[in-house]
């Protein structure tokens, strides 16, 4: 696969072709216009702004205290946990 | 009660601070490199610029108080990095403003895309840095405010 490249390189250059010509027509590379990369770039951080604030609220909703409201931690013992049950 | 309205003004009166600073540095600067670059150095051009960074920094000062008065008044108990909250939302920030500015700067001073782009980053990793210390400041005090 290397000794390939390297020999596609190789006719490339002789055949007096930039470096960067050769890649083009290697990969065959069709430029994606700039404007439509940034349009979607601001797309998917605009998706990613509110995927990401969501995520943050929902877990701070999930992550509310285990005891009820107005519990001592030193009032509460294993049986707590069995009733839970 | 009295500290914590009033550590709420000094927040809101920081993120003001942030928002007159940040627009003035940004249209500065904007200015100044347009005419560097020799390019159309006009006021309310280099202002439309810097709009969608006020936008921005407007929306994220209102998530952030919003988040730390949640945090610290529902959920006390709770120890959640609020820093990382502020940093994530930062960062995107950034890229969506990059974008807007760029599209703003390729419209406003007709110039390419490429150009542009450059253009506008310059300006804003000083306006996000100075955005990253008022946004400390402004969470220390927010802390402060739901805490009291």
């Amino acid at each position: 696969m290397f000794n390939d490249l390297l020999q596609f390189y190789k006719i490339g250059k002789d055949l007096g072709l930039t470096k960067k010509e050769i890649n083009q027509i290697f990969f065959f590379q069709k430029k994606i216009p700039l404007s439509i990369g940034l349009l979607v770039i601001l797309i998917v951080s605009i998706l990613t702004f509110f995927l990401w604030n969501i995520i943050v609220l929902i877990y701070i909703q999930n992550s509310g205290t285990v005891y009820a409201e107005g519990t001592f931690y030193g009032s509460v013992s294993i049986n707590d946990f069995k009733k839970k049950k | 009660m009295i500290f914590q309205s009033a550590f709420y003004s000094i927040a809101l009166i920081i993120s003001i601070i942030e928002i007159i600073t940040g627009s003035i540095i940004g249209t500065i600067i904007t200015k100044w490199l347009a005419s560097k670059k020799k390019w159309d150095s006009l006021f309310k051009v280099a202002f439309l610029v810097n709009l969608p960074w006020i936008l921005l920094s407007l929306i994220l000062s209102i998530l952030e108080t919003f988040y730390i008065s949640i945090i610290y008044m529902d959920f006390p108990l709770i120890t959640i990095n609020i820093f990382m909250i502020v940093i994530v939302n930062l960062l995107i920030a950034f890229v969506i403003n990059t974008i807007l500015s760029t599209l703003l700067v390729h419209r406003l001073y007709r110039k390419e895309l490429n150009n542009s782009l450059f253009f506008v980053t310059l300006i804003l990793i000083i306006l996000y840095i100075l955005m990253f210390i008022f946004a400390f400041i402004r969470s220390y005090f927010l802390v402060l405010a739901a805490i009291s």
